[in-house]
């Protein structure tokens, strides 16, 4: 009796065994398919080089009054803990009732920390116009000692995070 | 400049040379030249061989252009010296 209660054991286990072994093979061989990375799109203000407009106008001062402002790329997060899309600090404290639903909510609509774009054109130098994002010179940054190449991407600043309330460019000569 | 870095308003200078102490083409130098000069510590000093922010065929220096950082436009363009700020700040402390 015992003999057969253990080769009937024997069996049983030969076959969990043997299903989780196929189990484990189609997880294996479905790895490729799962593990679809989303490691592109980080980059920082694409580069968008369209010609700069032409600008006619020669006048003293011309100005297009305030400046509303209304901030064209995402607003910064609230806590300013995480730069990158990792979503688990700050919800982690509200997530205690559904942690399944609370994973894909933050994956389908908080996208706030992404990195802001530079702004589209129509570039110029003109009033109403974006500077145009090529924009680059050579000469001494704020307190430096080497020259360096300086962009006017370095001043784009949408969501104040930089501290750069308002620019100013000066252009000047000796004679 | 003094009074904005009191007032923390965030304000951020570049000052573009079109040429140089011998009036030839801008160089880094000239650049470099013009900052020790009127001791522009805090502000960016470069050389525009390219006129880059001069609208048009000619421009009356200094030139001063106001652009928003939120958006990059370009809100005012002043040609000559006016020692007049209002625009500039009241930008700032709009973004502020």
């Amino acid at each position: 009796m015992k003999q057969r209660v253990s080769a009937a054991q024997t069996a049983a286990v030969a076959l969990v065994t043997g299903f989780f072994a196929l189990s484990a093979c189609n997880a294996l061989s479905g790895a490729d398919d799962i593990i679809i990375g989303s490691l592109d799109d980080d980059e920082f203000n694409g580069q968008t080089s369209s010609g700069q407009g032409a600008g006619n106008t020669t006048g003293s001062e011309t100005d297009q009054g305030s400046s509303s402002s209304s901030t064209s790329g995402n607003g910064s997060s609230s806590s300013s803990t995480s730069s990158g899309n990792g979503s688990s600090s700050s919800s982690s404290s509200s997530t205690s009732s559904s942690s399944s639903s609370s994973s894909s909510s933050t994956s389908g609509t908080t996208s706030t920390s992404q990195p802001c774009q530079y702004p589209a054109g129509p570039y110029g130098v003109n009033v109403g116009q974006v500077v145009p994002p090529s924009h680059s010179w050579q000469g001494y940054a704020e307190n430096a000692t080497q020259a360096s190449t300086i962009s006017i991407q370095d001043y784009f600043d949408c969501d104040g995070s930089k501290g750069i309330n308002a620019l100013m460019i000066e252009t000047s000569q000796y004679g | 400049m003094q009074q904005w870095k009191g007032q923390n308003l965030g304000i951020r200078w570049i000052t573009l040379m079109l040429d140089n102490p011998n009036e030839g083409k801008p160089t880094i130098s000239g650049a470099k030249t013009w900052k020790d000069y009127w001791g522009l510590d805090s502000v960016a000093v470069c050389a525009d061989p390219s006129f880059s922010m001069v609208p048009g065929n000619s421009v009356g220096t200094p030139m001063t252009t106001i652009i928003n950082p939120r958006t990059m436009k370009v809100t005012n363009i002043q040609e000559g010296y006016s020692g007049n700020y209002s625009k500039l700040t009241s930008l700032a402390q709009s973004n502020k």
